[in-house]
């Protein structure tokens, strides 16, 4: 959404993504959070901390020393008989793509689901240089059919019902039975992708972490799809983040023990698939067992760099992509990604990744959709502050507009700091506990309730738990207190 | 400006032994923070830790009542303070139940708040402000009040939809009404408990949503007016 | 806890059977004399099959190496566990030229064998031994914790584009 748009023009467009989309995405991502909190209680309060302090740490680290890490993954993965490019902006990788397909003289790529491919736009470089695509994850056949972005991080279809794809294949497909059951929807496409993975020249996947030293990929899927990409053809184009980088094999355990976790509530995804390309599987059907197989690895800037240099965008870069930030948000819950979402990313995180790798309008556009809540900061694996990202980039999209464009509503009476050009209603909002009371014209103000001090001797809390005490509580019944304060009183 | 909950506060601190010092503080600069208002609300911050910085030098506790200001000062003010301001202030500052809850597990005596019985409901319903059940504070408040005797079930929804100034917004006053409605029907499922709610944005949406007349959790058990 | 040379603990297979089943997952345990049967037994239909690097032969009727056609026509796939983690009911799949990667993928129906002492107690030995398989020049595995699934058109289905039945079958070890 542009931040551009009138209030009635927004409030117009989400009224009508509310009525199209709300209840399928409310349903999806409710769904999933309940499941996060399950397994999260399943791995017990304390053992969820310390995974999270491991691999946040882990990711600081990895990003501290991404540049030594791209030297790392470029030799491990040569030496395994790979290649890795770096491409600096998403023309460059979707070029270098392109080389490779016509290189091998491609004709078709089947592909397995990545973010970073919708971020760059391959798909469209690759169908106007003559490569047909077909995505094989189920979620994204749906809206490749439907031809609309993803409104989720890892459910791209999550805006449509069953009777939506329903409708949407027996529109596309025109089968002689119509195909209604989620069994009848998933047969039919697993049989719609079988000959065109079976044609396939090349299989082009994502990749959820990279592991330095070894060049190896982790795909973490439920379906299968990645591992048949890859088992179906002898050319294997993993895509992928350079931020996606970790040093060790043993730095990537606990993210297969969380990712699964916070994602959608299962102990660990079904598959997860590490591949040190080139694979000496044979590829199915099986044909030349010496027929030449390579991997490329392209590893994308496109603004991480950037980022990496940004002190409050940085980390951003922690991010696994899990989507509990798109879960665990009622805004998100009820409008989801298409209104909570830029180009490509969507909900919380959507904003740091929307800033960093596309730009501060499509960033501006989305993030006011961030109340400040808090309840994507304990759902986020990898503790990163997604209340601060949005709050950091609101201030910079405020210092960007034109001063000349605006009235101040409230000139004369702002005592503020901000930049003029700053959006008229947020400076109002802003400002608002310290106008004086006529200006107030309800009684209702949160920032002026009295705080209470109460005089004691050495108050301390007992326990040395952090002052974020909070694990994620179950849902409808609070935790018992990790913290117990012990006022001590004066007689 | 919900005067109720601050002197029902004091009430109930002071019945509980406690020496209580109301100041006029400034404003936390949660308002401008929301709206992205970085520069604005560090300014704020720097003035309320000004106007609290002798209090607590002297060993007071800073207790407080609107989750949001407590939000502040446990987590915002972190990027908005120097660290050892922010950590002073942190370390000192407790929700209001958080602080009760602490008195009573230290031996104050509960029996001077008003635990149910006579045309007092037993059954409630509580629905925790989102940032408190951030901090883990929503467990305090659902302990001390199963200590006096209630009968307590707790929401299940993240944000009660209102989140300050956002449900205001004419164009986000659809989306704010929608998000409600999670809670909405789960208090209505509720219909025969008393509803609590910690927050001043909380209290607003559900007065509007359900006709139900929430009460802040230090309101329903401060002792009465004497 | 075990190194995974010695042999687990009983309690690491019945936790391994019982995590695994939580996780849609069958599970078989037998002794070595009567594994061969218990495979068998474990399959459904046309079977193919990768020889199990270890010693335990297949059932009788498994084709091993198969061709395209084998492959597209079998109901099961039977492949070695490299190793698996008790915690989580995970077993780990090795491909390798044998064809372990479509043999364990394309069936509808997947059978694992794994021996009692490759089965370790949590993810942190798992990748241990991983690291060890790895710096040997091992280095590609599936981590495989439960039949192939979806929930993307509006409810759970299993078997889209991996098998809808997973079953393992753990080695030297009394039912």
């Amino acid at each position: 959404m542009s931040s551009e748009e009138s209030r009635a023009g927004k409030a117009a467009r989400i009224r009508a993504i509310l009525d199209a989309e709300g209840e399928a995405v409310a349903a999806n991502a409710r769904h999933l959070n309940d499941r996060r909190y399950e397994a999260i209680d399943e791995l017990g309060a304390e053992r969820y901390e310390e995974l999270r302090e491991t691999v946040r740490g882990i990711k600081e680290d990895a990003i501290d020393r991404l540049p030594e890490l791209l030297a790392t993954v470029e030799a491990a993965v040569e030496d395994n008989g790979g290649e890795v490019y770096v491409a600096d902006d998403a023309a460059d990788a979707t070029d270098y793509i392109e080389s490779v397909c016509a290189g091998l003289d491609a004709e078709s790529v089947v592909k397995s689901k990545s973010m970073t491919t919708e971020e760059i736009g391959v798909n469209e470089a690759l169908e106007e240089a003559g490569v047909a695509v077909h995505e094989t994850d189920l979620g994204e056949l749906v809206i490749q059919l439907a031809d609309e972005t993803p409104s989720h991080l890892i459910g791209p279809g999550f805006h449509k019902s069953r009777e939506e794809i329903a409708r949407l294949f027996n529109e596309r497909f025109d089968p002689e039975e119509p195909l209604e059951t989620a069994d009848e929807l998933t047969a039919f496409a697993r049989d719609y992708l079988a000959d065109r993975i079976d044609e396939a020249d090349v299989g082009m996947t994502g990749a959820n972490f990279v592991v330095a030293e070894t060049g190896t990929i982790a795909l973490v899927t439920n379906e299968g799809n990645a591992r048949k990409v890859i088992e179906s053809t002898n050319h294997h184009v993993a895509v992928t983040g350079i931020e996606k980088l970790l040093p060790t094999l043993e730095s990537l355990r606990p993210f297969v023990e969380l990712i699964g976790r916070t994602a959608t509530g299962q102990s660990a995804a079904i598959y997860n698939t590490l591949v040190s390309g080139p694979v000496n599987s044979p590829p199915v059907p099986f044909g030349d067992p010496d027929a030449e197989r390579t991997f490329h690895l392209v590893l994308i800037d496109n603004g991480r760099r950037a980022m990496r240099e940004d002190p409050d965008l940085r980390e951003t870069l922690y991010c696994i992509r899990c989507g509990a930030c798109n879960n665990s948000c009622a805004n998100f819950q009820s409008v989801g990604g298409h209104a909570f979402g830029g180009e490509t990313y969507t909900g919380g995180i959507g904003t740091g990744w929307e800033a960093g790798v596309h730009d501060l309008e499509s960033a501006g556009g989305m993030n006011d959709f961030c109340t400040g809540c808090s309840r994507c900061e304990p759902a986020c694996p990898v503790k990163i502050d997604i209340p601060w990202l949005n709050t950091v980039v609101r201030d910079r999209v405020n210092r960007g507009a034109d001063p000349g464009e605006f009235d101040f509503l409230v000139e004369g009476l702002v005592p503020d700091d901000e930049h003029g050009g700053i959006d008229r209603q947020k400076r109002f909002f802003g400002n608002f506990p310290t106008l004086p009371s006529r200006e107030r014209s309800w009684s209702r103000c949160s920032a002026s309730t009295p705080a209470v001090t109460c005089r004691h001797s050495a108050a301390r809390r007992s326990s040395s738990g952090s002052r974020h005490a909070g694990p994620s509580h179950p849902g409808s019944r609070s935790g018992r207190p990790s913290s117990i304060p012990t006022p001590t009183r004066t007689t | 400006m919900n005067v109720g909950r601050g002197k029902a506060a004091v009430r109930a601190l002071e019945a509980l032994g406690v020496a209580v010092t109301v100041p006029t503080l400034p404003p936390s600069g949660r308002a401008p923070l929301s709206q992205g208002m970085v520069s604005t609300a560090q300014e704020r911050a720097s003035g309320l830790y000004a106007a609290v910085v002798d209090h607590l030098r002297a060993g007071k506790d800073l207790v407080v009542v609107e989750p949001s200001t407590l939000a502040m000062f446990r987590n915002d003010y972190e990027h908005l303070l120097p660290a050892e301001r922010f950590d002073s202030l942190a370390d000192n500052s407790y929700e209001v139940l958080e602080y009760v809850f602490g008195l009573v597990e230290n031996g104050a005596d509960s029996e001077v708040l008003a635990g149910p019985g006579g045309d007092r409901d037993r059954a409630v319903v509580y629905h925790p402000h989102c940032q408190q059940r951030t901090l883990g504070l929503d467990a305090h408040t659902v302990g001390v009040l199963e200590a006096l005797g209630y009968d307590v079930v707790t929401s299940d929804v993240e944000c009660c939809g209102m989140a300050g100034s956002f449900g205001y917004k004419s164009e986000y006053y659809e989306l704010s009404v929608d998000v409600g409605r999670a809670l909405g029907s789960q208090l209505r499922e509720e219909a025969g408990r008393r509803v609590l709610a910690s927050g001043t944005s909380c209290t607003d949406q559900i007065d509007s949503l359900l006709d139900r007349d929430p009460v802040h959790p230090i309101e329903f058990v401060a002792p009465s007016r004497a | 806890m075990s190194s995974g040379r010695s042999a687990p603990t009983t309690d690491e297979v019945a936790r391994y059977a019982e995590r695994a089943a939580a996780a849609g997952i069958e599970t078989t345990r037998t002794p070595r004399e009567e594994a061969t049967a218990a495979i068998g037994a474990a399959c459904r239909g046309e079977t193919v099959a990768t020889v199990l690097p270890f010693d335990v032969d297949l059932p009788a009727g498994a084709t091993v190496d198969p061709t395209t056609a084998h492959l597209e026509a079998a109901d099961t796939g039977v492949t070695a566990g490299t190793l698996a983690v008790a915690e989580y009911g995970t077993v780990v799949v090795t491909p390798t030229t044998r064809k372990e990667g479509s043999v364990s993928l394309l069936p509808e129906r997947h059978v694992a064998v794994v021996r009692a002492s490759d089965v370790v107690a949590d993810m942190l030995a798992g990748f241990d031994r991983l690291g060890e398989a790895f710096a040997a020049g091992r280095n590609d595995a599936v981590l495989v914790t439960g039949p192939s699934a979806t929930a993307d058109m509006g409810e759970l289905v299993e078997g889209v584009h991996g098998p809808a039945e997973m079953h393992v079958v753990i080695v030297g070890s009394e039912p």
